[in-house]
């Protein structure tokens, strides 16, 4: 990538994501993922996806395609493989409404030669004020000034 | 707080025998303005003091003092430069939207460099720094 670093996502997590668009599955990225896809300074090692339904036979058969296997039995459910390592499962969203009305309103982000849909900052932060745990009260501040720079930016 | 423009328009004052309340008169201010100007309050505003000067036919040159400019340091190359500039830019929006949302500056500064980069560099550089807290010291 131009600034030097690595693009963040392993050639298995793209295919992932890929097989999951192309089969329409419905996903949302969440969580401080998606706050730093959108510009706030907080450090995370992962990205969570929120699915409308972990009943979903495109997760398993997306998890397949990228060389991993699809755990959704496991406390939590989750993705396994190799470098798959930063994908997490979501099973609940404090603080949001339902994914339907939270998927109407996300972003679009393109990735190559596909998109995922992303939730918005504002609801990112909602979420996080809802969740109230340490881990989240601490990220607050780093995302309100995020909003604040993106609505002086005039950033959706 | 820069202190030479009050320094100046009260020294040029004396050396008119004007009081605080002739200025104010000549500037269509108030003396309490003016008093509040010579000591330098935050609240007033360099363009007021230059009237002042104007006022009180005070020639100005106006110079900036090199030794002293972080852009005329010796060395410097166009691209440090460049970035110099591109920094003191977000520091100075960051700033007023700081002050004006009442969040933190530090924070919107990294903000507005992290909406120069892609999407997927700002998680990049997110991850990199993850990594690199996990790493023993």
């Amino acid at each position: 990538m131009r600034d030097g670093t690595d693009f963040p996502l392993s050639e298995a997590e793209i295919a992932f994501l890929r097989a999951l668009a192309r089969a329409e599955s419905r996903f949302l990225v969440v969580g401080v993922g998606a706050a730093v896809l959108q510009g706030a300074d907080a450090v995370t090692q992962d990205l969570d996806l929120w699915f409308r339904s972990l009943g979903d036979p495109a997760i398993a058969a997306a998890a397949r395609v990228a060389g991993g296997v699809f755990a959704a039995r496991s406390n939590p459910p989750m993705i396994a493989g190799k470098d798959l390592d930063r994908i997490d499962l979501v099973v609940h969203c404090d603080g949001l409404k339902s994914f339907d009305a939270e998927y109407r309103h996300a972003l679009d982000l393109p990735l190559r030669d596909f998109s995922v849909k992303l939730l918005p900052l504002e609801r990112v932060l909602a979420s996080k004020q809802a969740a109230g745990r340490p881990k989240d009260m601490a990220v607050l501040e780093a995302l309100r000034a995020a909003l604040a720079a993106r609505r002086a930016a005039g950033r959706r | 707080m820069n202190t030479e423009l009050p320094r100046l328009v009260r020294s040029r004052r004396r050396q008119l025998g004007w009081t605080q309340s002739d200025l104010a008169r000549a500037m269509g201010s108030s003396p309490s303005r003016v008093c509040k100007l010579e000591a330098g309050d935050e609240s007033v505003a360099p363009s007021l003091m230059l009237r002042a000067l104007a006022v009180m036919d005070a020639p100005l040159r106006l110079e900036i003092d090199e030794s002293r400019d972080a852009f005329a340091e010796p060395g410097l190359t166009a691209e440090q430069r460049r970035q110099l500039s591109a920094r003191l830019l977000r520091r100075r929006q960051a700033d007023r939207i700081a002050e004006r949302e009442q969040v933190d500056g530090g924070d919107v500064e990294h903000v507005l460099f992290n909406l120069t980069l892609s999407p997927w560099q700002r998680l990049a550089r997110s991850f990199d720094r993850a990594r690199r807290n996990r790493l023993p010291a």
